[in-house]
């Protein structure tokens, strides 16, 4: 088992290395990873804090040395923010991914690996899950059931696994007819060792870049309730900094500062996703049937 | 021909399967959620037997079996309910907005899809120059950038800062159409359309847009578009009625999924425009806890997203040339 | 008076692993009204010298070097918008894949009136009689101008590309493999067909081909092209009847002869060397059942041996005894042993 997990390291390490796309968007995961961790030395103020000098509160300021991209209208410092709603957004982006990675690969390696009656079953599932709006459908669940970020995160892991699904089941057709997987079956090995043991390790590097794509859109969707209103309320992440910034009238005060920075980060973040995620060829290649 | 037809028609089973698991799925979700449903609409004065009656009223006192049954024929039957927001009926709520969502959604499309095919061919055109590496990076950063966040951003500038155009809604404060027709034939209107509009096809155009281009590259590489070189045709020509002329069908086909994309995009857009449409109801419809109305929002985006993935598959296979072969002669 | 003369022509394809010298300094003349036969193995070079003549190459190829002097202009030095005046009006092609040649998206008539309305001063009238008239003459009904591309057999494709290629009277026709791709009974109505048409119209050709037996049916002069060169060259005849060259001598063994229906099929054994890095001395020492120390080392030139004649071996005696000696089986195999 340790060798497999090395084995995987090794060829997502390659991949890195030969792709100038994935290490960008690698290095763009390092940066917002360490900030994340050294949030509280990197930001000057605790973000939910409202900010006063002596007994007047500083609502609305705009940018200057105390405050390098200004307050709210609540008096909260606006950078310390933005250092701060990476730890959300880390957090939605990759649990997420990873909810999407495992059941992608499960379903797409059953469906794959089976075929016939489990086949169209699994995959009539996919084609259900494609026929869902994922939007709204997110903004459904979460409003329902309350909100917090688990809930969002639950609300994207229920859809986001179908592209993956499609693709490691079609990589299963051929990795299933290679000579290595005709041995085994010969030697006597049972169906799930084969899937696992023998198919698993020739897939996982292709769910990895799968999954990081999920990140990139999970990103995006999480920015977009939290925008609408359905985020945590307690969790300051970037999506609830610009609805914060639009219900605020920032806009009609032109305080570019306020809602410029979160999009910059919502977007570095999400194009990291798609170039590790082998952005580069997945997007800029389409194919219509997977979309 | 027998082939198609049998296509069709196990394509067609396909999406009524798909729509019946959707509605059961919605059933499901919005019945076993925590809570009564009607906690929105019932007030804390009411009692115990008006209640009763409401619970009556919206058959919520039958077995959730029955529900499901009585659900699934209305939804035959194009029956979605009462609104207990609005205190309609929800068919009436969503076909008055319904309209507004058309608008925005036809015209973006009509412009993304517009803007991408012929982006698609000038990045084709362009291959391994400078602009066509600047092209791309500008492309991916349009489906990487939040649409809301787009979205105020060109509020912030056209409507607050230079007063171009209006900050949200359809009309001006205090000005109602007197008809559809009256809208559509109104300059307000126009105004009102064009930033939600340029929003929403910032959004949808990075797929036409590399599709378009990586179908192109692909129909440059044919040798028909090579010997068209031969015959003296000229680049532009050879470009535009040559490569782009066969690489366009799929985009085409594209645009189908393209509106299904738009339904469930215009959620956030409708809502950072205040454009009264069916994405912005839904919210709504959510935030107030109106369950039939967020219900009845929700299955007909996925209705028109299922029916839209059927149009595009069908589109796809008559597309393809190794089908085409004994049907056109 | 010389309608093409092509001088030390030399189209290069650059690749991440090298210059490949696909084309390496040819020379070739071809008279009015003659027929030349451009005949090699694939991956010899001659489809990459047809591009090179009309200039329609991909990005990564150049001339770096010759001329091509087409009724005494060098189309090398031509802009795009000359040598797009030159194409098909002067010079056309009947391509390697007719099956892939036309648009897929448009009527065969449409494909027809394109190239006349692009060239001629002809009214559409007149364009549409032309391509009914070229229809008939190439053995089509006309009715099947209206049809798309994919409606066509393989071998009505094949003509109908011929008398698109006839549409504007070209002094010059190039045709690339031209039969390769049909049976053998097409194969020879339409190699009939070209013959006949050439005559007829008073046409130049150049046949490109890997199949020494077509060019034997249809062609004046020969060429024989070797991994990027021309290695003999003269009248059909000669060349067919008395090869100089050991790698023509090898060709003609490994095709059947309608003449000669006993004849056993010998084929040269190996592949062509790879043209990033060609090895020194003649390109062919390697097959070549012949060679001998020094053709490892120095390349020979192309000379000429008789009147009209021209060979690039060292081999130039005992030639009757070489010829001999090629018709055995024997003979080729030792070499790759």
């Amino acid at each position: 088992m340790l060798k497999v997990i090395k084995n995987i390291l090794l060829q997502v390490y390659t991949f890195l290395k030969n792709d100038k796309f994935a290490m960008t968007g690698a290095i763009i995961y390092v940066f917002f990873f360490i900030i994340a961790v050294l949030a509280p030395y990197i930001a000057p103020y605790n973000p939910h804090e409202m900010i006063r000098e002596g007994s007047n509160y500083m609502f609305n300021q705009p940018p200057d040395s105390n405050f390098i991209l200004g307050t709210t209208n609540m008096g909260r410092d606006i950078f310390s923010q933005l250092i701060y709603g990476v730890r959300p957004v880390l957090m939605v982006g990759f649990s997420a991914a990873f909810f999407v990675m495992v059941v992608g690969t499960l379903v797409g390696l059953f469906s794959g690996y089976y075929g016939g009656k489990t086949d169209s079953i699994l995959m009539r599932f996919t084609d259900v899950a494609f026929g869902i709006p994922f939007t709204p459908f997110v903004i459904v669940l979460v409003g329902f059931l309350g909100p917090s970020i688990w809930n969002i995160v639950m609300a994207m892991a229920i859809l986001l696994w179908r592209d993956t699904a499609r693709v490691i089941r079609s990589q299963v057709l051929t990795v299933r007819e290679r000579s290595f997987v005709e041995a085994a079956r010969v030697s006597g090995a049972s169906d799930l060792r084969i899937m696992f043991v023998y198919i698993a390790p020739n897939i996982l590097p292709l769910s990895f870049l799968y999954g990081s794509l999920a990140i990139g859109w999970a990103i995006l969707t999480e920015a977009a309730v939290s925008f609408l209103g359905f985020g945590d309320p307690n969790v300051i992440s970037w999506g609830y900094m610009l609805n914060d910034a639009y219900v605020s009238q920032a806009l009609s005060r032109g305080a570019y500062y306020w809602f410029i920075p979160p999009g910059i980060f919502i977007m570095l973040a999400v194009m990291a996703g798609f170039y590790i995620g082998r952005g580069s060829e997945e997007i800029l290649h389409p194919k219509l049937k997977e979309y | 021909m027998n082939l198609r037809w049998k296509y069709l028609i196990k394509r067609t089973g396909q999406m009524l399967l798909t729509l019946w698991i959707i509605a059961t799925i919605l059933f499901f979700i919005f019945r076993l959620m925590p809570g009564n449903p009607l906690v929105a609409y019932i007030d804390p004065t009411f009692t115990e037997e008006q209640q009763e009656i409401l619970m009556k009223q919206f058959g919520l006192d039958k077995s959730l079996w029955m529900q499901y049954i009585i659900y699934i024929k209305n939804l035959f039957q194009g029956e979605l309910g009462q609104s207990f927001f609005f205190k309609d009926s929800v068919i009436n709520v969503i076909s008055k907005v319904l309209p507004n969502t058309i608008y925005l959604m036809l015209t973006a499309l009509i412009i993304a899809y517009t803007a991408g095919i012929v982006g698609g061919i000038f990045l084709a055109w362009k291959r391994g120059e400078m602009i066509e590496s600047v092209g791309i990076v500008f492309t991916l950063f349009t489906r990487a950038a939040p649409q809301f966040w787009v979205g105020m951003i060109l509020l912030a500038i056209f409507s607050f800062q230079f007063d171009i155009f209006p900050s949200g809604g359809v009309s001006q404060a205090g000005t109602v159409y007197s008809s559809e027709l009256d809208k559509l034939l109104s300059f307000q209107f126009y105004r009102h359309l064009f930033l939600p509009a340029l929003t929403l096809s910032i959004y949808l155009l990075g797929l036409p847009l590399l599709l378009m281009r990586s179908n192109m590259l692909d129909v440059m590489d044919e040798s028909y578009v090579e010997m068209a070189k031969i015959r003296g045709v000229s680049k532009i020509r050879v470009l535009v009625k040559y490569a782009a002329r066969n690489a366009f069908l799929p985009v085409i086909t594209a645009m189908a999924v393209g509106i299904g994309y738009a339904m469930g995009g215009n959620v956030v857009i409708e809502t950072v425009f205040s454009w009264p449409g069916l994405g912005r109801l839904l919210v709504k419809a959510v935030s107030t806890s109106d369950y039939p109305l967020a219900q009845g929002a929700f299955i007909l985006i996925a209705g028109v997203m299922v029916f839209m993935n059927f149009v595009a598959d069908i589109l796809y296979s008559l597309l393809d040339p190794r089908v085409n072969i004994d049907s056109k002669r | 008076m010389s309608l093409l003369k092509v001088e030390d022509l030399k189209v290069y394809y650059e690749t991440t692993r090298g210059t490949n010298k696909a084309v390496d300094g040819i020379s070739f003349n071809l008279e009015e009204s003659q027929s030349l036969g451009l005949v090699g193995e694939s991956g010899c070079g001659k489809s990459t010298t047809v591009k090179g003549l009309v200039r329609v190459m991909s990005k990564n190829a150049f001339i770096p070097d010759g001329k091509v002097m087409f009724k005494d202009r060098n189309l090398l030095d031509l802009n795009e918008k000359e040598m797009n005046k030159i194409r098909w009006s002067d010079i056309s092609l009947v391509p390697q894949a007719a099956m892939d040649s036309l648009n897929p998206v448009y009527t065969v008539k449409n494909q027809f009136l394109e190239v006349m309305k692009l060239k001629g001063e002809m009214s559409k009238k007149a364009s549409l009689n032309r391509a009914k008239t070229l229809f008939k003459k190439v053995g089509l009904n006309e009715e099947l101008l209206g049809y798309y591309p994919h409606q066509f057999s393989g071998g009505m494709k094949q003509r109908a590309v011929i008398a698109l290629a006839l549409a504007l009277n070209p002094n010059l026709i190039i045709t690339d493999e031209p039969v390769t791709a049909l049976d053998v009974i097409v194969q020879h109505q339409i190699l009939k067909e070209l013959k006949g048409l050439r005559e007829e119209l008073n046409i130049s050709l150049i046949m490109i081909t890997h199949d020494i037996s077509v060019v034997a049916q249809t062609c004046d002069q020969i060429a024989i092209m070797y991994a990027g060169k021309i290695v003999e060259k003269g009248p059909a005849n000669e060349v067919l009847k008395k090869p100089l060259h050991p790698y023509t001598m090898g060709l003609e063994n490994s095709f059947p002869d309608i003449t000669k229906p006993n004849k056993k099929l010998i084929s040269i054994e190996g592949s062509p060397p790879e043209l990033i890095s060609p090895p020194a001395g003649c390109r062919f020492a390697v097959r070549c059942p012949f060679s001998e120390d020094i053709c490892f080392k120095k390349e020979p030139e192309l000379i000429k041996i008789n009147e009209k004649h021209y060979s690039a071996c060292i081999h130039q005696k005992n030639l009757e005894e070489l010829r001999a000696k090629s018709r055995e089986v024997e003979t080729w195999q030792k070499v790759v042993s």
